[in-house]
């Protein structure tokens, strides 16, 4: 078969064929290949650019940490719904790929030199204040992301801000603009008011049983009861353990033991060096001469920081009299550390042949970390021996609770079985209950789960915080039912009284209305409410009900010596009448300069972002956004 | 293939062959390649220009920022103008171009100087802006073309804009002109074209406030 290839592959058609497959691998790599075999799943497409399922997965990841991060140590996974994530995620990525693309559309770029420069300048990536590769990638590898991906966030991010710039920072406003916002906006309006109080209506109106019987008929549907459970559950509590355990002397002799011969190994040196270098000026043999006369000039009595000032080449220590500071074993290199330790206080040693060349290294000092007294550390280990002691018993019983509670049809058989004593809860609904475990976030998605509520099993143990579990079962479940009048004749009265009183009121104002615009005055329809005047409002007093104030903005400008009546709904449900008299339009003329320049700053700033808002609908809505 | 039989056949039929078609080849093979190096060399060039354009583009930023607002900083914008123009006059067809003519506009007008603003943000109309930067030039083109007394161009120019998603923006500027010439009648229903064109993009308080202000008695 081999020799009928061979035979084959002389025809001009073969070698025709042969080299346009090296041609196109050439050219375009093996991805021109494997490209066309492999079919798309993106998650979305954006003109016909794809966002890559690894992107969105990214993404996710991402947003998912900042999430936790954010929530802090009581964070709750079980509300990061992966889909509600995963969604705004790719809303992002969408958004994003159309203002790459309008960006990229008009050949705006963000080149590799400029994120290299960008790079090198970030702060967060510098040691010393120069940018350091390690931090760099340190860093990155925290927010879970790889260089190459780094770089191709900050390619996009930078060209959408450049845009985004253009827009915004161009935008300006005017003197006209200005003035007109500050006539609008210091507005003062000449008003007054009286209100129509709800409880005085009230007063004047009965209901008759009849018709709260009819209201409860109209309104059956409100008034059924609300979905609940009871709930049976068991609680695995570490702190209820510690009453179990018990940690003796012995132990505790034995934990400070190991606690002291640690501390052993810690020693701090403070050592100085002068290093002679070998380089491509100075070769090994000449070095150790050098070296060995330096250590004969220390010998004979000259100051050891002096010359390293005068001879070292590490100029990161020479500066200092060649001090390296106080450092552990294991620190150096390993025959740095060997001399280094084998010195007495004070004393020179040899010179040390390193990678680096030459050492002469001087013990300034000794710092010996010193371990805890007895009684100092004896509390601390004894909780930590509780602790990992409890830790097991928890683990250990965590296992036997999910065997248990799965294998038997109700929490009786685990309850014996691990002593622990069945609690009954109160009925609580869907928005969870008082106490801390009705009302745990996990544990009302379970207990309102099909599977608990439906079959009656027990849940797995679902763990509360770190250090409790409970599992659950649904003791009793309420379904919402309708209720009979007499269950609920109260409330149906209750809320009758009030549609009626709305009602008076409603048509008691309508009238007072028909009679103001016929000519009447305010002080006239008040009846005994007292009529309030505030000459001159404006848009931010606090001294009269809100409603009154919104509304005595709408109302149309009165004419020359007459007046606008309008009447609002008061909080309580009680109304509001008034009546606008004047309109003062704001004087721009009394701003200083000052505050006019930022103003207009502020003004100018907010045009730009509804430009920029806009361009953003409009790019989003030329662009065909397929979702898969 | 067949008739070809002894080699010495073979490389006669190819020297003639290659007699006949040899400069042919020669010099289509040389068109290819000087094609594909004139096309690379000059998507090159466009990367360095697009390049160096992006980097001035991001100094003038840069020093636009320091050089505006409350503590303006004339040193600062005299070197924003500098790169500014630089970048209109070495980079004319690139966007950043057109920004910078659009930073232009604004730095003029901070400083009332008018004329120069609409001067620039010709410059833009007439580069050949994207759909939607047209529109943003014109708006802002519109609003001079008031401050400085010709409502009517003004109106006229807004008349002929595709508006799309700008529309809200439009139409309020309408209203603006509108009001100005005393039509309170039409300002409203221009401010209410724009207030129900807003919906998607969040609520433009000012607007509303705008339209309170020119309520009607209901009938």
């Amino acid at each position: 078969m081999l020799q009928s290839i061979r035979n084959n592959s002389q025809g001009i058609i073969a070698k025709v064929i042969v080299g346009l497959i090296a041609v196109t691998f050439a050219l375009f790599g093996v991805e021109s290949l494997v490209s066309l075999t492999s079919g798309s799943n993106a998650p979305a497409t954006v003109n016909g650019e794809e966002v890559s399922e690894r992107q969105l997965l990214q993404g996710v990841e991402l947003q998912r940490r900042q999430l936790l991060n954010q929530m802090g140590e009581n964070a709750d996974p079980t509300l990061l719904d992966d889909n509600v994530i995963s969604k705004m995620v790719l809303d992002g990525l969408i958004e994003q790929a159309v203002l790459t693309q309008a960006a990229g559309a008009q050949d705006m770029v963000f080149s590799d030199r400029m994120i290299d420069q960008m790079l090198v300048s970030t702060p967060s990536f510098q040691v010393d204040g120069k940018f350091d590769r390690v931090q760099f990638e340190s860093v990155l590898r925290n927010a879970g992301l790889s260089p190459l991906m780094y770089r191709d966030l900050v390619r996009k991010e930078k060209v959408v801000e450049q845009l985004r710039t253009g827009y915004l920072l161009s935008s300006f406003s005017l003197e006209s603009d200005l003035t007109r916002v500050i006539e609008l906006d210091q507005q003062t309006r000449d008003l007054s008011y009286f209100e129509l109080d709800a409880d005085k209506v009230q007063a004047g109106i009965q209901i008759d049983e009849q018709d709260a019987k009819q209201y409860f008929d109209d309104n059956r549907a409100s008034y059924k009861t609300e979905e609940q459970v009871v709930v049976e559950y068991l609680l695995l509590d570490k702190v209820k353990m510690l009453d179990e355990v018990k940690v003796d002397d012995d132990e505790i002799q034995q934990k400070y033991q190991a606690l002291v011969d640690n501390f052993e190994g810690q020693e701090e040196r403070q050592a100085s060096h002068i290093l002679i270098e070998i380089s491509d000026s100075r070769d090994a043999g000449d070095a150790e001469t050098k070296a060995q006369d330096i250590a004969q000039r220390i010998a004979a009595g000259e100051d050891f920081a002096e010359l390293a000032k005068a001879e070292s080449d590490d100029p990161g220590s020479a500066e200092n009299g060649g001090d390296l500071g106080f450092n552990g074993k294991g620190l150096f290199v390993p025959e740095f550390d060997e001399a280094l330790f084998a010195l007495e206080k004070g004393q020179v040693s040899e010179p040390v042949l390193t990678d680096f060349g030459y050492h002469i290294i001087k013990l300034i000092d000794v710092k010996a970390t010193e371990a805890p007294s007895f009684e100092q550390a004896q509390n601390d280990i004894k909780f930590d021996l509780m602790r990992e002691k409890v830790e097991a018993i928890y683990v250990d019983r965590m296992e036997r609770l999910a065997d248990l509670s799965f294998s038997s049809g109700d929490l009786v058989e685990p309850a014996e079985a691990l002593e622990l004593e069945i609690v009954t809860s109160e009925p609580f609904t869907r928005l969870g209950g008082e106490d801390d475990i009705t009302s745990n976030n996990r544990v009302v998605a379970a207990v309102f789960g099909d599977e608990l509520l439906k079959e009656g099993v027990n849940s797995t143990p679902l763990e509360l915080d770190s250090s409790r579990a409970v599992v659950v079962r649904v003791k009793e479940h309420l379904k919402p039912r309708e209720q009979a009048y007499d269950e609920v004749s109260e409330q149906v009265n209750a809320e009758l009284l009030k549609v009626r009183v709305s009602d008076a009121l409603d048509a008691k104002v309508a009238d007072i209305l028909v009679a103001l615009n016929g000519g009447q005055t305010l002080a006239s329809q008040a009846d005994d409410s007292e009529v309030k005047s505030l000459p001159g409002v404006n848009r931010a007093q606090r001294d009269l009900p809100a409603e009154v104030l919104q509304e005595a903005f709408k109302v149309p400008h009165p004419a020359e010596g007459g007046a606008s009546y309008a009447s609002v709904v008061l909080g309580d449900g009680g109304r509001a009448v008034l009546a606008v008299t004047g309109v003062q339009q704001g004087a721009a003329g009394e701003m200083g300069e000052e505050e006019r320049t930022t103003m207009r700053a502020v003004l100018g700033s907010r045009n730009g972002q509804y430009d920029y808002q806009d361009l953003l609908t409009e790019l989003n809505a030329k662009a065909e956004v397929e979702r898969l | 293939m067949s008739e070809i039989r002894t080699d010495e056949e073979q490389v006669q039929a190819l020297s003639q062959w290659w007699k006949e078609n040899g400069k042919s080849l020669i010099l289509g093979v040389g068109l290819a390649v000087a094609a594909v190096v004139g096309w690379k060399g000059w998507q090159d060039r466009q990367a360095v220009e697009a390049e160096n354009a992006s980097i001035l583009y991001q100094n003038m930023v840069e020093a636009v920022v320091s050089g505006i607002g409350p503590q303006s900083d004339d040193a600062q914008l005299a070197t924003a103008k500098h790169l500014a123009s630089q970048l209109k006059g070495d980079y004319e067809s690139t966007a950043y171009a057109k920004f910078a003519a659009l930073v232009q506009a604004r730095i003029a007008v901070d400083a009332k100087e008018y004329d120069q603003a609409l001067a620039e943000l010709d410059w833009v109309l007439t580069h050949k802006p994207t759909p939607e930067m047209q529109v943003v030039a014109s708006i802002r083109k519109a609003r001079l073309l008031a401050e400085k007394g010709s409502a009517d161009e003004a109106l006229s120019l807004l008349a002929g804009l595709k508006a799309g998603a700008f529309l809200a923006s439009v139409e309020e500027l309408k209203g603006d002109l509108l009001l100005a010439k005393g039509d309170k009648e039409a300002a409203r229903s221009a401010y209410q074209k724009a207030q129900s064109a807003t919906g998607q993009g969040g609520s433009r308080p000012l607007l509303t406030i705008k339209l309170d202000d020119l309520a009607v008695k209901e009938q």
